[in-house]
């Protein structure tokens, strides 16, 4: 995949809604906010590589590549959380990072995909099933084409000029002045 | 053309076509919630899979150029690579797919496709005759009436999807004529056409794509002689038809951003001589060379005549020379379809009809791959495949046709306010297809990884 990094934010927010819930369950069954809290930070952490650092070291985002990132990104929680003193354990936090990540990729890799049916092919963003640039926004030139302008005239000149020529109602001049 | 019949079912959905696009516009379609009465296959074939497995076979292609998410399940989970190291309890495939050198065979594929076809009761929903003429009806509401090619009247429609597939064999220059005479026709065949190689027959290939390169290999292993005749210097290697990214939302939303004749220019470019790395191939080219059985030309054949070993040849060297007239068995081209949107009589008589916009021979498609000026929000009438490349750069491989059909079906469930299937109700499709793919894969024998 290649992710954009709209992508890689709607997949990270997505993919940490379960281990939040789990988070928060175990907060509220331990009394201690650090699970919770833990989360939280994994998504700041995550938001902050995928917005600033991902997109400049990673176009094509090959699926082993998930796993380094991982490892890389436990290194930086596990800093974050001994400063932070989230109140877990060394073991428990460690742990839950990892059961929270495999529920985050069991996330991305099997539901985002039923969810919604072009996840993978929008690198990674949830879209409406739409077409990249509607006809609407499609650019007209502006200038002509130069090959257009060797081929000869068009219908409305044709219209305007030619043996069918069309009526044409007299209106008022365009003109605001006169 | 007949007039109005009452009896023609009307639906909400037809597809012009009976090929892999249509089995991927009618899954979408079901998977999102349509009902199956809902829509119409219009083609001979009830069977999507014919025309490919053809080719396949002559070809002798055993595995897919694509990679592992393309398939045909609704869905993107599982991938091929996940349900094949399910059914057959083996870690390879994944490892493979996660180096990206994981193709799905074949004959797996296929039976997938049959799975799908079965499951879904796409068979049910064939009208086996082919269309000759697609016209827009503007009544309350707007539809369109697809009549066969002896005009009757097969069904109207409120959205129809264009899924011809690519046009006839190209035979270009010199082999165009050399098809013509009697005397050489037999000699010079394109790669998707049957045909044998024999021991001791020296064959040259025109072309360096994977049609080419497979040809290479089946003429070697056949105990011929091949003299692969390349027209471009160096062509680019690459695994997939387009660069990797262009599969992408982000590579299709900057294709799509540039001007008609710039794409029409990058895929000429993107798309010339583009041929992937084999390991069985390279090794067979390889001890090919060695046995003096396999040798690159780099030019163009400029004559072909009748021959004392079937054909007396010369070729134009790309450095300005000639050779001498070389003589030959026979001539294989791996020069594909010809793309001009002129070369499929439905497309044309829709271009004469209705002032179909068309440029560099392929139809200016919206960026919807909505057909100009017939395509409407309301009522959409949409390209696929081949002939929708110039918006979809990968649109004639399983990937592209997936993109086009997601996004039609997506404006079609929009227009038609589809009550769409809960996602349980998706889990429980892509499930029931998937196991089924799985029972189905552990009878196939595994197909030889290329790559």
């Amino acid at each position: 995949m290649c992710p954009t990094i709209i992508g890689r934010i709607h997949t990270r927010v997505a993919t940490l809604v379960g281990p939040a819930i789990l988070g928060l369950i175990l907060s509220l069954a331990t009394g201690k906010p650090g699970w919770i809290v833990l989360i939280g930070v994994l998504l700041l952490l995550g938001a902050s590589l995928d917005s600033v650092v991902y997109p400049l070291i990673l176009r094509y985002q090959p699926p082993w590549m998930t796993f380094i990132l991982a490892l890389g990104e436990f290194g930086l929680i596990y800093i974050l959380a001994n400063v932070l003193s989230l109140g877990l354990t060394p073991l428990q936090a460690i742990v839950f990072y990892w059961v929270s990540w495999s529920m985050a990729i069991i996330t991305k890799i099997a539901v985002l995909p039923i969810a919604s049916l072009t996840y993978l092919e929008s690198s990674g963003e949830f879209r409406h099933a739409a077409w990249s640039i509607p006809p609407v926004q499609a650019s007209l030139p502006i200038l002509p084409d130069p090959a257009e302008a060797q081929a000869g005239s068009g219908p409305i000149v044709a219209e305007a000029s030619g043996v069918h020529s069309a009526p044409l109602e007299h209106l008022p001049s365009p003109s605001g002045v006169h | 053309m007949s007039g109005p019949n009452s009896e023609a079912p009307e639906l909400k959905i037809g597809v012009v076509g009976d090929g892999f696009g249509a089995l991927t516009v009618y899954s979408t379609a079901v998977y999102l919630g349509f009902r199956p009465e809902e829509i119409g296959i219009f083609g001979p074939s009830k069977n999507p899979v014919t025309t490919y497995q053809q080719f396949a076979w002559n070809l002798g292609q055993t595995v897919l150029r694509s990679e592992s998410e393309s398939h045909f399940l609704p869905a993107d989970w599982p991938t091929f690579a996940q349900l094949d190291a399910y059914s057959r309890r083996d870690l390879t495939p994944l490892l493979r797919s996660a180096r990206r050198k994981f193709n799905p065979g074949v004959p797996e594929v296929l039976a997938e496709a049959a799975i799908v076809t079965a499951g879904l009761g796409y068979e049910n929903r064939v009208y086996g005759r082919r269309v000759g003429w697609v016209v827009r009806e503007p009544g309350n509401p707007p539809h369109f009436s697809i009549y066969d090619e002896e005009s009757n009247l097969m069904a109207r429609c409120r959205h129809a999807m264009i899924a011809i597939g690519h046009g006839p064999l190209s035979y270009p220059g010199v082999y165009a004529e050399a098809r013509e005479d009697p005397q050489l026709a037999d000699r010079v065949v394109q790669a998707y056409e049957p045909k044998r190689y024999h021991a001791g027959g020296r064959y040259v290939v025109v072309g360096s794509g994977i049609a080419s390169i497979n040809e290479w290999v089946n003429i070697v292993e056949a105990g011929g002689q091949c003299i692969a005749l390349r027209r471009n210097a160096a062509p680019e290697d690459q695994d997939l038809n387009v660069p990797r990214c262009l599969f992408d939302g982000s590579g299709i939303d900057a294709f799509q951003g540039l001007s008609f004749d710039d794409r029409v220019a990058f895929l000429a470019k993107a798309l010339k001589g583009t041929s992937p790395t084999r390991r069985n191939w390279t090794d067979t080219i390889t001890v090919g060379k060695r046995n003096g059985q396999f040798e690159e030309l780099f030019g163009n054949v400029s004559s072909i005549n009748p021959g004392a070993s079937g054909l007396s040849v010369t070729v134009k060297l790309l450095n300005g020379t000639e050779t001498a007239p070389l003589d030959v068995t026979g001539i294989t081209l791996g020069t594909g379809f010809i793309k001009s949107a002129l070369s499929l009589p439905l497309l044309r008589r829709l271009i004469q009809s209705y002032d179909v916009p068309v440029e560099h021979e392929r139809v200016s498609l919206k960026t919807n791959c909505g057909i100009p000026p017939l395509d409407r929000p309301d009522s959409r009438l949409c390209m696929m495949g081949l002939n929708a490349n110039t918006v979809v750069p990968n649109g004639d491989t399983i990937a592209g046709l997936k993109y086009v059909a997601r996004r039609f079906v997506g404006d079609v469930a929009r227009a038609e306010n589809l009550r769409y299937r809960s996602f349980p109700n998706r889990l429980g499709i892509q499930l029931r297809l998937a196991r089924a793919t799985s029972k189905a894969l552990r009878e196939i024998r595994k197909t030889e990884q290329l790559a």
